[in-house]
C-alpha cells in the first residue's frame, strides 16, 4: 500500500465518518426532543397510547416519564386481589414505557372472569426487542388467562416488556 | 558442476555503426516512457481500489453512526451491544471485499495482480474471524447487561431464535475455512478438500444473511442501510457468478480448446499443445496463467494453474508441465483429443506488470516455462536484456533450445547456471551455484538495477532471487514474483 493511498484513504474514510456522525447528531436531537433523559430515547413511544378509544372509561393513559423502569406510569395501581370479581366489559390499562418501548394491555371481561388480553406493544425500532415482544406477549396472555389474574410471572428474558405488560394489565384490572 | 556462460551472436556482432547505436538508445528512452507511464496507470488504479476498500469500512460504520448508534450508548451494556454491531458490520464488510478479491474481477487483478489479491484476502479472513467473534462476545455481553440477565441465561434465549441459530452455524463454517487453510498453507490438506470447504463459505454468508436483517435494527425494512447491504450483497453475488462461474464456462465452450499434442521435453516434463477456436479474444500475453481442466476420466475433477510457456499463435495455447504431485502426473498421460476448460487469463507476470526498459529474466526448475512466454512476448532492447536459468542438472534447463533462439532473435544474452545452492561467506544461502559463490545478481547483470527482474520458480529460490535483486539496487515495483496461489 502505497503512502499515497494511505493517506487518501484516511482522508476519505474520516470524511465519511464525520458525514455520518453529523447525520446521527442531527437525528438524534429531533428525535429525542431536547428531552436527553437517562434511558431510552422513546421519542416515538409517547405518542402511541391512544388505544383506549374501545375502553368503557376510554383513559388513555400517556406516560411522559421515559426511560424510568416499569413502575412508572401505574400511579393508579390497585391491588387487584379478588379474582373473578370482575365487572363485564373491556378495559384498556395504562401505556406503560419501559426501557425499550411501551406496552397498554387491553383486557376483555365477560361473567366476571378475563376472556381476552390484548396488548399493544410498541418498540423504538429495535428488531430484537421486537422479537422477543413477539414471544413473550403469547406467554403472558395464556398465563393471565389461566391465571385469571394479574399474579402470574414474568417471562424471563423479556423481563422489562413482561413487568410493563403486568403494570398495565393491574392498572385495566383496577378499573374493572 | 558446469556453468555455461552463452553471449548471444548478435550482441557479440553488436559492435554496430553508430546510426544503429543511437537508435537503440532511442527505442530503449521511449520503452521507458510507456512503461513508466503504464506502471503509473496501474499504480493509481491499486491506490483507487485500496481507498474504496477503505471507504466501504468507513462506511459501515458511518451508517450505524448516521442511525443514531452513537446516540443509544447510554449505558455499559448499550455501549458493549454498540460495540458488538460496529465489529459485525466492518467483519461483514471485510467479508464482501474478501469475496470480491476472489472474484478475480480483471480490473482488480490487473490492478493489484492476482497473487497480492489472494495475499489481500489471505490477510483479510483473519480479521473477519476475529471481528466475527468480537460481535458475538459484546452482543451478548451488552444484551446480558441490558436484560441483567447471566451470559448463559442470555445466550438460551437468544438461541431461542432461529436466525441466530443460522448465524452461530455461518461463524462455526467460516472458523472451520479459516482453519483449514491454514493447514492448507502448511501443505497437509490437499487442494481438492480445502477447495470443497471453502466453497462453503457460500453457504456460511447465506446462513448469516437472515439474522442481519432480521435482529438488527440498523438494517430494518425501509432504512437506507438496508438497502445499502442489499445492494452491496447483490453487487458482490454477481460479479463472483459472472467471473467465476457464467464467463469462464462461457469461455470454455467458445473456444472449444483440444489437445493435439503432448511433447516429452525431459524426464517428468512435457508440453501440451492445444488448439482452440478464435484465440486471440482470450487477450492472453506470454507469461499469464489459465486454471486448467481436462475432460478426462480421472483428470475431470481436478482444476491446475498453469502459465503459458508459449505466446499464443493464431489458433495454439501450449502449456509445460512438470510432474510435482499425484495430480500433474496423471496429467502426463493426457491423450490428444482431450478436450480442455479454462478459466483465465490471470496475472501480471508479463509484460502488463514493466516498469523499465531493462530487463532481467530468471527462471528456476519449471518456472523456466513461463519465463520463455515472457521473453517471447516482450520489448526488449538488445543489450539491457538477460535471461538467467537455473536448475540443479543440465537437465532440468528445460526449453533451452527454444529460449536460445529466441535470445538470438531478441539480442538477450542467456546465463545458465546448474549445481545445488550455494553458501556466502557470512553462512547465507544463496540462490546462485558453487561456481558464483560470493557473487550477487549485480555481478551477472550489471544493469541490474535498472531493469525489470521476472524471477519464477520454487518460492524459496524465487525468495533468494528477490532478496538478492533488491541489495542490488533493483526497485521493489520492479521485481516481479507470482506466487501460485489458489
Amino acid at each position: 500500500m502505497s503512502a499515497r493511498a494511505k493517506v487518501a484513504a484516511v482522508i476519505a474514510s474520516a470524511g465519511v465518518l464525520g458525514a455520518g456522525w453529523a447525520v446521527g447528531t442531527a437525528n438524534g436531537a429531533t428525535l429525542a426532543g431536547g428531552t436527553p433523559t437517562t434511558g431510552t430515547t422513546s421519542g416515538t413511544t409517547s405518542t402511541t397510547g391512544t388505544t383506549g378509544t374501545t375502553g368503557a372509561t376510554g383513559t388513555t393513559g400517556t406516560t411522559g416519564t421515559t426511560g424510568t423502569s416499569a413502575t412508572s406510569g401505574a400511579s393508579t395501581t390497585k391491588t387487584t386481589s379478588a379474582s373473578g370479581s370482575y365487572k363485564d366489559g373491556t378495559y384498556t390499562g395504562t401505556t406503560v414505557t419501559h426501557r425499550y418501548g411501551s406496552v397498554a394491555v387491553t383486557v376483555t371481561i365477560s361473567g366476571g372472569k378475563i376472556t381476552n388480553v390484548t396488548a399493544n406493544a410498541v418498540t423504538d425500532g429495535d428488531r430484537r426487542s421486537e422479537s422477543i415482544n413477539s414471544q413473550a406477549i403469547p406467554i403472558m396472555k395464556s398465563e393471565v388467562l389461566a391465571a385469571n389474574s394479574a399474579k402470574v410471572s414474568t417471562v424471563s428474558g423479556a423481563t422489562y416488556t413482561t413487568t410493563a405488560y403486568l403494570t398495565s394489565l393491574q392498572s385495566a384490572l383496577a378499573k374493572a | 558442476m558446469s556453468t555455461t556462460t552463452t553471449t548471444s551472436p548478435v550482441r557479440q556482432s553488436a559492435t554496430a555503426p553508430r546510426r544503429g547505436t543511437s537508435r537503440t538508445v532511442d527505442h530503449a528512452a521511449a520503452l521507458q516512457r510507456r512503461y513508466r507511464l503504464r506502471s503509473f496507470g496501474r499504480n493509481l488504479r491499486a491506490d483507487l481500489l485500496t481507498v474504496i476498500a477503505w471507504v466501504s469500512v468507513a462506511m459501515s460504520i458511518t451508517l450505524w453512526l448516521a442511525d443514531g448508534g452513537l446516540g443509544k450508548v447510554t449505558s455499559l451494556g448499550k455501549g458493549l451491544t454498540a460495540l458488538g454491531i460496529v465489529s459485525g458490520l466492518v467483519a461483514t464488510d471485510l467479508m464482501v471485499l474478501m469475496l470480491l478479491l476472489a472474484a478475480r474481477i480483471p480490473f482488480v487483478d490487473r490492478a493489484f495482480g492476482h497473487d497480492h489479491a489472494v495475499a489481500i484476502h489471505t490477510k483479510l479472513g483473519k480479521y473477519v474471524i476475529y471481528g466475527l467473534l468480537l460481535h458475538g462476545w459484546f452482543l451478548l455481553c451488552g444484551y446480558a447487561a441490558n436484560d441483567g440477565l447471566t451470559l448463559s441465561g442470555e445466550l438460551g434465549s437468544l438461541l431461542s431464535v432461529g436466525d441466530l441459530v443460522l448465524s452461530v452455524c455461518a461463524l462455526g463454517i467460516l472458523i472451520a475455512v479459516g482453519v483449514s487453510s491454514i493447514i492448507t498453507v502448511k501443505r497437509s490438506l490437499p487442494y481438492e478438500v480445502w477447495h470443497v470447504i471453502h466453497l462453503a463459505t457460500y453457504v456460511a454468508v447465506g446462513f448469516s444473511l437472515p439474522h442481519q436483517f432480521s435482529m438488527s435494527g440498523l438494517m430494518g425494512p425501509g432504512t437506507f442501510a438496508r438497502g445499502y447491504w442489499i445492494g452491496l450483497f447483490a453487487v458482490t453475488g454477481f460479479l463472483l457468478l459472472a467471473y467465476r462461474v457464467f464467463l469462464p464456462v462461457f469461455a470454455s465452450f467458445e473456444h472449444g480448446l483440444v489437445v493435439t499434442k503432448v511433447r516429452y521435453e525431459a524426464n517428468d516434463v512435457v508440453s501440451i499443445e492445444m488448439q482452440g477456436r478464435n484465440l486471440p479474444a482470450l487477450d492472453v500475453e506470454g507469461g499469464q496463467f489459465f486454471h486448467w481442466r481436462f475432460l478426462a476420466k480421472g483428470l475431470w475433477w481436478q482444476q491446475h494453474p498453469f502459465s503459458v510457456s508459449a505466446a499464443p499463435t493464431g489458433d495454439t495455447l501450449r502449456i509445460t508441465i512438470r510432474a510435482l504431485g499425484g495430480g500433474t502426473r496423471k496429467l502426463m498421460t493426457v491423450k490428444p483429443g482431450t478436450r480442455v476448460m479454462i478459466e483465465g487469463p490471470y496475472g501480471i507476470f508479463s509484460d502488463k506488470s514493466r516498469t523499465q526498459a531493462g530487463l532481467t529474466l530468471i527462471g528456476i526448475g519449471i518456472g523456466i516455462a513461463p519465463i520463455r512466454a515472457i521473453l517471447e512476448a516482450t520489448q526488449t532492447v538488445p543489450g539491457r536484456t538477460t535471461v538467467i536459468l537455473r536448475g540443479h542438472t543440465p537437465s532440468q534447463l528445460y526449453l533451452l533450445r527454444e529460449i536460445q533462439v529466441l535470445c538470438q532473435d531478441k539480442g538477450a544474452r542467456l546465463i545458465t547456471l546448474v549445481g545445488s545452492r550455494s553458501q556466502n561467506r557470512l553462512g547465507e544461502t544463496s540462490w546462485l551455484p558453487a561456481s558464483h559463490r560470493g557473487n550477487r545478481l549485480v555481478d551477472l547483470v550489471p544493469y541490474v538495477a535498472s531493469s525489470d527482474v521476472y524471477v519464477c520458480g520454487p518460492q524459496a529460490a524465487s525468495d533468494l532471487v528477490v532478496a538478492d535483486a533488491l541489495a542490488c539496487g533493483t526497485p521493489a515495483d520492479s521485481i516481479h514474483n507470482e506466487r501460485f496461489v489458489w
